[in-house]
């Protein structure tokens, strides 16, 4: 499937081309192909396709000699050997990077440049290239690929990822996708079947009234009239009586229909919002951290919203208008068979009117969408800076930036109305001429028949009936020719929500896994090695244990994978290489909802929800009693403030709640892990600072609820640290020290001893 | 912990341009052997430093050759050329260099096609480097630039330059037209 994107978005060759491979190994013979990467600008910057292809001791260059042979290009090869490379370089720009290879000597020996689409790939080439120039200058065995590792599939999901961030369902056809939306009918196929059974009775019934109309007219008024039949007040009353049924029948009918469609598209619709959630729920982080929550928010309100309203209407009405189309133009053949071809002729004219409408309001609604975020944007930005605005007296800049945007969206939409506003006098107008060329050509038979005593024209009754039936045609070919936008706008909602619905959550329980309770807490990383993409490590080899009930405080520099190694023992994600055993047994043998219910965690940003803060400190602890809530809001230092809301625990907090502090937020966020009572205890600390006074509230707070507990600590305060049982000091994926405070400090080289020197220096600033 | 700073550093204003970073009397660039563009210093006393450097630009859109500043591989700052003019002819060379590679980004001359994808715009054009197609993100609007020209990024965040989109032809400002304000 991912094959034929590169080709189909990009232009760009799916796998390395066989020519290429005939070159490398030319160039490197013997040597199998490990990662490659396109370079897709030439020396002079312009679009072109260079490959570099790494092997096991070559780092070969392959590019258009400019030359062809038996109408095919030419290829060069420049091969590295890369035990004489000294380093690679990577210089980024605006829109592209180059990459530098020097020789051991210093010198500029290769420069390739590409755009930041094929970055990815090279930056992986790049880092794989300098993982074996390494292992061959050290003579050891170069690294062992994955058995199912395969360059053509790394090459393609590198230029893919940017793609697949953006919409991770990527082929999907408009027709598959509306053919899966009509799958969800299915468990409904008898209230479909009805609505669908009363739209075809409805459009029969609808046929009636003008057949009415001229039995009206040829068979009662005009013999009466003429003085044949003398008394039909009867069959005048059965005719008024038949169309007074028609319409109540048909009302009735419609109103059924309708209904039915109407609970049969909620219930889908309800179906898909309730699928959506509970598999969202289902899914892994790394779903939601490459999606904003905006977008999700939508798939699960207005898509479906949108879906209900093609199951409510439009479905059916496609089909009625069909329908319509077929029923109406029988009946005027039926009439009369020449003045139907003339109401016939301009239905073409009219079916391509109204899709070229759609289209140019398709464009419309996108520019006016586009003019209308510009101005929500200003308010969305402004609104919450409203304090700055205020203190630097910009209020008359913003009043003239809104109305700039809001200018532009007037003008837009004066386009769009001037459009519409056309198009509709145009078409009733080109209705009219056809019902004036039906009345020229039909009128004078009207008046033949009357004078030939019916000897030959068109009864007057079959006229009116004829006229009625081409005013019926217009509905049905107006909704036909919306009919691709509707599809279009259709298809995008339902493919939103299927692309949510089929992405395979990465963390599942093996079938035999079982829960350990209670868990003793026994941590161990055995040679733990972790990547988010495949290629950079972010752990290399962690190896530690953690006896029950110890504190471990992890610090190093930001990137240095404290974060990582906290998101492994949840297990947020699942390891590379290496194990994470809890008890003793790998996490990935356990059950994982019983394992995270004894994993407590107090985050760096505490999340509330909204609720009242006794919701909030039980989330997770169901069965909680009050008793309980208030001994943990104790424990955590947090029932004295909570006491001094007027709403007391029932105060509600979260969004549109009442504004907590941070130091307020994270003490409920405490007393919540302490309610939980969790075996294994994940703290990651704000790095925000706090006043004094609070600051120690929060120390208490925690030391409290650290005892007993395993303890992994992302700690930046040195109060937290010097509790730590042991610190462990993570730098570039690997834990590079681990001892207690002093121990650290006392090296004077040391990772620790460094940071330590660093942050009080800054605290120093702070202080003054 | 609590050590006082020996000069508030907040009592004077800070100048907006250090001066003695744009001084040009006592340096120079030059080309390593590794390809990479060096910045040589003296500091007076005859003591000379060599750092390589990249350039960026301060104003890249509506400035690209004013205020250019001279970053060693960490980041800091070593140099911040105000003007590209004012500067001797070698020196000026090799930044111009530099930033025409750094600064690389086609320019969209012809729009054969744009169509949905669903979430996405796909492109296809001609720029002055060569035909390329590429897709956009529907929620990502292509940016106008102040003198009129539009900037596309697209979902791998290469940028793709429309100098003065009112010039293009008939049909590919057609296409374009839903961008264009």
């Amino acid at each position: 499937m991912t094959k034929n994107l590169l080709q189909t978005y990009f232009k760009q060759a799916q796998e390395l081309p066989p020519a290429v491979q005939e070159a490398f190994a030319r160039a490197a013979p013997d040597e199998t192909i490990r990662v490659y990467a396109l370079s897709d600008l030439d020396g002079n910057q312009r679009f072109s396709e260079r490959w570099l292809v790494l092997g096991e001791n070559h780092l070969v260059l392959v590019e258009p000699s400019g030359e062809f042979l038996n109408g095919h290009t030419a290829w060069k090869t420049q091969a590295l050997a890369l035990r004489d490379l000294g380093k690679f370089e990577l210089l980024e720009g605006l829109s592209s990077s180059r990459l530098n290879v020097v020789n051991a000597s210093n010198e500029l020996v290769a420069s390739v440049q590409y755009t930041r689409r094929q970055a990815p790939a090279v930056g992986n080439l790049q880092f794989v290239a300098e993982q074996v120039r390494k292992r061959l200058l050290e003579n050891a065995a170069p690294p062992e690929l994955a058995d199912d590792f395969d360059p053509a599939t790394e090459y393609r999901d590198a230029v893919l990822k940017a793609v697949k961030e953006a919409k991770a369902t990527l082929a999907m056809p408009k027709i598959g996708v509306m053919l899966r939306l009509l799958s969800y009918l299915k468990p409904h196929k008898k209230p479909v079947a009805i609505g669908l059974a009363l739209a075809v009775l409805l459009t029969a019934l609808q046929l009636l009234p003008p057949y009415l109309t001229k039995v009206l007219v040829d068979d009662i008024l005009r013999p009466v009239e003429s003085g044949r039949i003398t008394d039909a007040s009867f069959w005048l009353w059965v005719v008024i009586g038949s169309l007074a049924a028609v319409w109540s029948i048909s009302e009735f009918i419609s109103f059924i229909r309708l209904r039915i469609m109407a609970l049969t598209g909620e219930k889908i619709s309800k179906q898909l919002r309730e699928d959506l959630y509970r598999h969202m729920q289902k899914l892994s982080l790394s779903f939601f951290s490459s999606r904003t929550t905006g977008s999700l928010i939508t798939r699960v309100s207005s898509d479906t919203d949108r879906l209900w309203d093609f199951i409510t209407f439009g479905l059916i009405e496609m089909v009625v208008s069909v329908l319509q189309i077929i029923g109406v133009a029988a009946a005027l053949f039926l009439q009369d068979w020449s003045l139907a071809i003339l109401v016939l002729v301009p239905l073409p004219i009219m079916t391509a009117m109204f899709y070229w409408h759609g289209q140019k309001l398709q464009v419309l609604y996108l520019r006016i969408w586009r003019k209308w975020s510009a101005m929500t944007g200003v308010l969305s930005d402004v609104i919450p800076g409203i304090r700055v605005v205020k203190a630097f007296a910009q209020e008359q800049h913003e009043v003239k930036r809104f109305s700039e945007k809001n200018n532009a969206l007037e003008t837009e939409a004066e386009i769009l109305h001037r459009q519409w506003t056309r198009f509709w006098p145009t078409v009733v107008m080109l209705m009219h001429v056809c019902s004036l060329i039906v009345w020229a050509v039909g009128a004078p038979r009207v008046l033949r028949y009357a004078l030939t005593n019916g000897a030959e024209g068109m009864p007057l009754g079959v006229f009116i009936a004829f006229t009625g039936y081409m005013w019926m045609f217009w509905a049905p070919v107006q909704h036909l020719g919306m009919m691709s936008r509707t599809v279009n706008r259709v298809s995008t909602s339902a493919s939103r929500v299927f692309e949510v619905l089929d992405t395979v959550p990465n963390i599942v329980n093996k079938p035999e896994a079982k829960p350990i309770e209670p868990l003793q807490g026994h941590v161990q990383f055995e040679n733990v090695t972790f990547t988010y993409d495949g290629v950079r490590n972010v752990l290399k080899g962690v190896t530690f244990e953690v006896q029950p009930g110890e504190m471990i405080g992890l610090v190093g520099p930001s990137g240095g994978g404290k974060t990582t190694l906290i998101n492994l023992i949840c297990r947020f994600y699942d390891v590379k290489d290496g194990g994470v055993k809890i008890d003793g047994v790998d996490v990935r043998d356990q059950e994982l909802a019983g394992m995270r219910r004894q994993i407590g965690v107090v985050l760096q940003e505490p999340y509330l929800f909204h609720g009242t803060i006794a919701e909030n400190i039980a989330y997770g602890s169901a069965n909680a009693t009050l008793k309980e809530i208030i001994a943990a809001a104790r424990a955590a230092n947090a029932h004295e403030f909570i006491c001094g809301f007027p709403d007391g625990y029932e105060t509600i907090v979260g969004e549109r709640g009442q504004t907590l502090s941070g130091g307020e937020r994270q003490r409920i966020s405490i007393a919540r892990a302490i309610l939980h009572n969790p075996r294994i205890l994940i703290l990651d600390e704000a790095t925000s600072s706090v006043d004094t006074e609070t600051e120690k509230k929060i120390q208490e707070a925690l030391q409290r609820l650290v005892a007993g507990r395993t303890t992994f600590a992302i700690a930046h305060r040195l109060s937290t640290l010097s509790i730590a049982d042991r610190l462990f000091v993570m730098e570039d994926g690997k834990l590079v020290e681990q001892g207690t405070h002093e121990e650290l400090l006392a090296k004077p080289d040391g990772v620790y001893a460094k940071l330590h020197r660093t942050q009080a220096e800054l605290h120093a600033l702070i202080a003054v | 912990m609590t050590t006082v700073i020996e000069k508030n550093s907040f009592a004077e204003p800070i100048a907006v341009l250090p001066e003695d970073r744009v001084d040009k009397s006592n340096w120079n660039l030059f080309r390593r052997a590794d390809g990479r563009l060096v910045l040589r210093c003296e500091d007076g006393k005859g003591e000379t430093t060599e750092t390589p450097v990249q350039v960026a630009c301060c104003f890249p859109w509506s400035h690209p050759f004013e205020f250019i500043s001279l970053r060693d591989d960490k980041g800091h700052e070593q140099k911040l050329i105000p003007n590209l003019q004012q500067i001797a002819a070698p020196a000026r060379e090799l930044i111009e260099n530099e930033l025409a590679q750094r600064n690389f980004m086609p320019r969209i001359t012809g729009i054969e096609a744009i169509t949905d994808e669903i979430e996405l715009f796909h492109w296809k054009v001609i720029t002055n480097v060569g035909a390329r197609h590429f897709l956009t993100r529907r929620s990502d609007h292509p940016r106008k630039l102040v003198n009129g020209d539009v900037l596309i990024k697209d979902v791998s965040n290469d940028l793709y330059l429309i100098p003065n989109p009112k010039s293009l032809d008939a049909q590919s400002l057609k296409l374009l037209w839903v961008y264009l304000d």
